[in-house]
């Protein structure tokens, strides 16, 4: 099988699993709007500084949710030993990263296009920028948590102390993501008068380059012991 | 006891010469230098602050390339280098952020603000803490020293990106003025003590890399591939 | 920044007291730990591994 056949099947696979644990992502979706909803309580009712700061609150609660849904991707081959089945395959490390990242990735943007309704909802917010930039943002912010996320879910799935480790190892990494992708969804949200977008856009292009080329060539390390 | 003298490990030595500078670097600093222009006694930290800037970046590097070492050669004698350099690179950055946040109050009145290299200290060491964390919940060794090394090189990877973005961040906001230039009479007592503490940092390193090797030695010599029976740390 | 900063010894002090307090609680947690895993091995007080 060459390489992207490889990366495919596993995409299809992890979106199967996906879907078939569909209602897993349903309480996820409850969870993170949960969270949307925790900011608005303990920010209180003043519905400007809601407003302002609602791009803010809006990624904290998708990288919340993100824990989840990432550890997702190789908690389902540790339980019942498919990891194991898998690597006895003769498939290639890095399609199998490819295949997991673009399926987490997805995942997170289904969240995200969940999340945004009702944030915009419950901040009282709308898009007066560009719909396109918001898309662009949510998508390569998706991108960014999801390369780092897959390789951490392939160690920490199988450390103990999962549910700490994760984030634990996660949220200090993706801290360029967040600050990009926040500025970028406030600027999708208000417009762009200073033409700032290009400038959080390559920050986040760099990370997402950076990430989808180091992490794919070390999952096979990660795998193998 | 006879050859008392050759009891002491190479790396004492080490650590007594970083004493010993640091001992004249901190007097040149805090006594022979005179008082900064602008920040006054206050300047005397950066004598302190700035050294260990440089050495925390440099044991940091050297635990990126102990990492990918391991990776390469799977010498077991490398993980026990790039734990050393880990742990003494946490230290070495609390230090940094105490120096630092001390040096803030009186400057800007503040103990912590959002500058790019106080931010990205503090992310510096979440990080690393995290990864030293990872190593405690990894009961096999071989697999402890790989995903040390996977974790310690994702996150070396993301140090420049973070600085860059905190200070993209800071700079749509007000910036605070920085005391970049540095005087002729600052250097001296900066190199003596980036000597020194480059001395303490190896002797610190070489030190927790004897403990991780005696550990290591007292069940066996070389962690066998792929094996589950090796002890834990 | 307006004028120079009078004072200060005391952020000298604690910059300089704190950090290095830091490092030698460091040393000295190292040393402890090294003298306990030597003990384990039967070869308490000497320098064991070359």
């Amino acid at each position: 099988m060459s390489f992207s056949v490889q990366a495919r099947a596993v995409l299809a696979k992890d979106l199967h699993v996906a879907w078939r644990g569909r209602a897993r992502t349903a309480a996820v979706v409850a969870f993170a709007g949960t969270v949307l909803l925790l900011f608005s309580f303990a920010v209180g009712p003043d519905s400007a500084t809601l407003a302002q700061h609602a791009p803010g609150y809006f990624w904290v609660a998708l990288l919340l949710g993100s824990v989840l849904t990432l550890g997702d991707a190789f908690r389902v081959e540790v339980e019942d030993d498919a990891l194991d089945g898998l690597l006895v395959l003769p498939i290639d490390t890095r399609a199998l990263f490819l295949g997991k990242a673009l399926a987490s990735t997805i995942a997170l943007v289904a969240l995200a296009a969940a999340l945004i309704p009702i944030a915009g909802l419950l901040y009282g917010v709308g898009v007066g920028g560009s719909w396109l930039h918001l898309g662009v943002f949510v998508l390569l912010g998706a991108a960014g948590l999801a390369a780092p996320g897959t390789l951490y879910a392939a160690m920490t799935a199988r450390a103990r102390g999962r549910e700490v480790m994760l984030p634990l190892l996660l949220f200090p990494l993706v801290v360029p993501v967040l600050l990009a992708a926040v500025k970028g969804t406030s600027l999708a949200l208000a417009g762009d008068p200073m033409d700032q977008v290009p400038s959080w856009l390559g920050l986040l292009i760099a990370f997402d380059l950076v990430y989808w080329s180091v992490c794919p060539l070390l999952l096979g390390a990660v795998l193998e012991s | 006891m006879s050859g008392a003298l050759k009891r002491v490990a190479w790396e004492h030595w080490v650590g007594l010469a970083g004493l010993v500078l640091l001992g004249i670097g901190s007097y040149v600093g805090l006594v022979e230098a005179p008082p900064e222009r602008y920040m006054g006694e206050v300047g005397r930290i950066l004598y302190i602050h700035v050294p260990t800037a440089w050495i925390a970046l440099l044991t940091l590097t050297v635990a990126a390339v102990a990492a990918g070492m391991w990776l390469w050669k799977r010498r077991p004698g490398w993980d026990d280098v790039q734990v050393g350099c880990v742990e003494v690179g946490i230290i070495l950055v609390a230090m940094l952020l105490v120096q630092g946040s001390t040096w803030a109050r009186p400057t800007w009145g503040v103990f912590w603000t959002w500058d790019p290299r106080l931010t990205t200290a503090a992310i510096l060491l979440l990080a690393f803490i995290a990864v030293l964390a990872l190593r405690a919940f990894v009961d096999d060794a071989y697999r402890r020293a790989t995903w040390t090394a996977v974790a310690t090189l994702v996150a070396a990877v993301d140090v420049p990106i973070v600085y860059y973005s905190v200070k993209w961040w800071r700079t749509l906001h007000q910036d605070f003025s920085s005391p970049e230039t540095v005087a002729g009479s600052m250097t001296l007592p900066l190199r003596i003590n980036a000597f020194a503490l480059l001395f303490l940092a190896t002797w610190l390193v070489a030190r927790r890399a004897r403990l991780a090797r005696l550990k290591r030695g007292t069940r066996v010599l070389e962690p066998p591939k792929r094996s589950a029976l090796v002890a834990g740390e | 920044m307006d004028g120079v900063i009078l004072g200060g010894w005391e952020w000298v002090a604690a910059a300089w007291g704190v950090s290095l307090g830091i490092f030698v609680t460091y040393a000295v947690v190292l040393e402890v730990r090294l003298r306990r895993a030597r003990g384990r091995d039967g070869a308490a007080g000497q320098e064991g591994a070359r």
